[in-house]
């Protein structure tokens, strides 16, 4: 058995990118991200032999949720300056193509909404995130950050109410 | 966004384009909007939402740094599983020279293979399990050297070097996908096993062979004169002496 054919990497490891992704939307930066996500990762190898669950995407998830939080924790209690990710944002949104309305954006209108969801609460942030991004049920987003369905439909619902009013506002 | 005359009316909207909504939700639901303006001009901001979320907010990839290094503390990990499982099926009576062939293995192997190469080793060996299939061996049987050299110079605008080995008979020839490049392959026998040979050009510097095995299959990977190869066999020993004949070694 080789490093790539191990139970764990065949399960666990696709979801690199998932756990990625939710690290890098709750922390909000490069570095603390695969900190995170090594940890993660590392715990998540360390406990494997105990998942018994049919889901290990979500289970994954919410490891490397509970491993952002802590980092976050430790982050209000000891602030250091902090790079911002926002001029990540600007490279790392999609390019819009050949489109010619999509081209009268700039890169700077493209990144807008993405710096918009980066401001949003991360109870409310995390909650989009898995939804819109990682495409993942209601069920799961609940498994994931450990709240009742109604609890994920009510988040959802005021990340969208904000993001929506935000964007008007800034369309006037 | 207006205020919703209800904002259990929002959540339903939301939770239809989730699509988690049964067909009969669904249903009563079309009814309703059907004949409300508000919902009407909720559902077009909650859609343009989603539709500006999806294609300009970025989904970040993991870096690729992170995986590899993720990968070599899997194969840490795994070790003493390798070890457990070697073990398993050594009869009794060759418990002791199983069990040090095994420390050997796990000792000597993998510290050897850097994680890009276990992970390699993976996809060569799945194409050559995969290439047991039938009607998948070779996509240009027996042919000379040169032939195939200049069959491959088609096919993916790279001659590789392609030699008769003492002791091995050249079968032919194929292309296959390892390592997320299209790849050449020579497929060599020998009392009717099989040895596979894997070549892509690589600038790296070279490198003398190094062995390992994974899903079964038996692995050596060298680099020298531009070209990274990866030689596949069924046993240790054939791989070797393949790779040493090719070296000049033998």
């Amino acid at each position: 058995m080789t490093a790539t054919s191990s139970p764990f990497a065949v399960q666990v490891l696709p979801h690199l990118d998932a756990a990625y992704n939710l690290a890098r939307w709750l922390v909000r930066d490069v570095t603390a991200a695969e900190d995170v996500v090594q940890t993660a990762m590392l715990r998540a190898l360390k406990h494997f032999s105990t998942f018994r669950g049919e889901n290990p995407r979500a289970w994954l998830l919410a490891i490397v949720r509970n491993a952002a939080y802590t980092w976050m924790e430790g982050r209000r209690r000891d602030p250091e300056p902090l790079a911002d990710d926002a001029d990540e944002l600007h490279r790392a949104v999609p390019d819009p193509g050949p489109d010619p309305e999509a081209g009268l954006h700039s890169a700077d209108e493209r990144a807008h909404l993405a710096r918009l969801l980066a401001a949003l609460p991360p109870d409310l942030r995390e909650c989009l995130v898995l939804r819109e991004l990682e495409e993942l049920s209601y069920q799961e987003i609940a498994e994931i950050t450990a709240v009742p369905i109604g609890t994920v439909m009510s988040r959802l619902w005021r990340a969208r109410r904000i993001l929506v009013k935000q964007v008007e506002r800034s369309d006037m | 966004m207006s205020v919703p005359h209800s904002e259990a009316m929002g959540v339903l909207l939301q939770a239809n384009l989730d699509g988690e909504l049964d067909a009969l939700q669904s249903a009563d639901l079309a009814l309703h909007v059907a004949g409300c303006d508000e919902c009407q001009a909720l559902l077009g901001q909650l859609r343009g939402l989603n539709a500006a979320l999806r294609t300009t907010v970025p989904r970040y990839q993991a870096p690729e740094a992170l995986r590899r290094s993720l990968i070599a503390s899997i194969a840490v990990a795994t070790k003493p599983q390798r070890r457990r499982f070697r073990l398993s099926w050594v009869p009794a009576g060759g418990f002791l020279a199983g069990a040090a062939v095994a420390a050997a293995v796990a000792l000597t192997v993998l510290p050897i293979a850097p994680p890009e190469a276990i992970r390699v080793a993976g996809e060569v060996a799945a194409a050559t399990l995969r290439a047991r299939e039938p009607g998948h061996l070779l996509d240009r049987p027996g042919a000379a050297p040169t032939e195939l050299a200049a069959w491959f110079q088609v096919g993916l605008g790279f001659a590789p070097p392609v030699r008769e080995i003492a002791g091995f008979t050249l079968a032919g020839a194929r292309l296959d996908y390892v390592h997320g490049r299209r790849t050449a392959v020579l497929v060599y026998r020998r009392d009717g096993r099989t040895v596979t040979l894997y070549l892509w050009p690589e600038k790296h510097t070279p490198t003398p062979p190094v062995s390992l095995a994974s899903a079964g299959v038996a692995l050596s990977y060298w680099r020298a004169d531009g070209v990274e190869f990866w030689a596949a066999g069924d046993t240790p020993g054939d791989v070797r002496t393949f790779a040493d004949a090719w070296r000049g070694k033998a």
